[in-house]
């Protein structure tokens, strides 16, 4: 039969708080993972709108000088192969600075990103070190009143031990005397033959004699 | 006298030897009166044959029976006739009292050995008083060693 012992009862308290710690534990790391991999598409959204953003500045570069370029047609050739290299240089000069700017910006959203992330994860890190010392303190506290309980039950059960060993001995007592009585009167009452209690008797007479002086009380 | 009371050990006895008694004076004073045989009939005519007054023989043999001790006597079972001569003998010889007569009561309840009773003295002999005298707790804690 199953039994509700102290030490089950402390047992099943441990391994209750344990399961919920567990559970504490997979939810926060669930919701680290999650958190990493929004910021994680958020910042390669976001490159790659930079990207598109820098090949049409680079491309709108390229269309202008193009235009100014034809429209500079009354221009010398040589006036026109400058300023074509003028502008291409600018141009580059443009989309190379546009294109550091792109890589800042990447970097700086690396870096902000990291940084959320270890943000997240040092939060992390704290919540669940509380989390920890709150389950270890409950458990700490729940073994502290468990012991005490389970001592103050050993000790209320060995008083009722006690009490009982005296309830059975005033009992034992009270009856033993009458079970003795009945079986001495039972066996010796159909074992004596008749020679045998004649012989008691005379015994039972002379060693009075000897021992108490029958002539003197009879 | 002695060997007439050497053979009344019981009040049974002595009863029926006051009835032969009376049955003799009877015959003192009616000779055709026959006398009961009896076992103190003859004892009693060999008593009185040889006395002169043999009504004054009759009353004292009839006040030494009436005044013989009584003692009371409580055995386990139903004696015989012969263990009860040999009883009245033993205690008239070892209680130097001649002449005591017992009256015995059975109680099965005594289981062995005997109770005297004499002038309301009781001496208990019994088998039950011996084992009320055993220490039961002292046994019981020999083998009960949890109490």
């Amino acid at each position: 039969m199953f039994e509700l012992t102290p030490v089950l009862i402390y047992e099943t308290f441990i391994i209750v708080i344990a399961t919920a710690a567990i559970v504490a534990f997979s939810i926060f790391y669930f919701r680290l993972l999650k958190g990493y991999n929004k910021l994680r598409l958020d910042h390669e959204k976001l490159e790659k709108e930079l990207d598109e953003y820098g090949n049409v500045i680079a491309a709108s570069s390229k269309e202008h000088i193009q235009k100014l370029v034809a429209h500079s047609q009354e221009l010398s050739d040589e006036l026109k192969t400058q300023l074509a290299s003028l502008l291409e240089q600018q141009a580059q000069k443009e989309a190379g600075a546009y294109s550091d700017v792109v890589a800042k910006i990447g970097k700086e959203l690396s870096a902000e990103s990291k940084e959320q992330v270890q943000e997240f994860a040092i939060s992390l890190q704290k919540e669940v070190k509380e989390t920890e010392e709150e389950v270890s303190g409950k458990i700490s506290a729940l073994y502290d009143t468990t012991a005490t309980e389970v001592g103050k039950m050993h000790e209320d059960a060995q008083k009722e031990i006690e009490a009982m060993k005296a309830a059975v001995r005033t009992e034992l007592e009270k009856h033993i005397y009458e079970i003795v009585q009945d079986v001495v009167k039972q066996s010796t009452g159909k074992l004596l033959s008749q020679e045998d209690h004649e012989g008691i008797v005379l015994e039972a007479l002379q060693s009075s004699m000897q021992v108490h002086g029958l002539n003197q009380n009879v | 006298m002695d060997s007439l009371t050497d053979h009344i050990h019981t009040i049974s006895d002595r009863v029926l030897c006051l009835q032969a008694i009376d049955a003799y004076e009877k015959k003192l004073f009616s000779p055709d009166f026959t006398v009961p045989e009896s076992e103190y009939a003859s004892l009693i005519e060999a008593f009185i044959s040889d006395k002169k007054e043999k009504e004054v023989a009759i009353k004292d043999l009839r006040t030494t029976l009436m005044t013989m001790p009584v003692l009371r006597l409580t055995l386990a079972f139903t004696p015989t006739k012969e263990f009860i001569a040999q009883l009245a003998t033993t205690l008239r010889n070892t209680a130097a009292k001649r002449n005591t007569v017992v009256e015995i009561t059975t109680d099965p309840s005594i289981v062995a050995g005997l109770q005297l009773s004499d002038s309301g003295k009781l001496i208990d002999l019994s088998l039950e008083k011996k084992v009320g005298q055993v220490d039961i707790g002292s046994v019981v804690k020999k083998y009960f060693h949890f109490v």
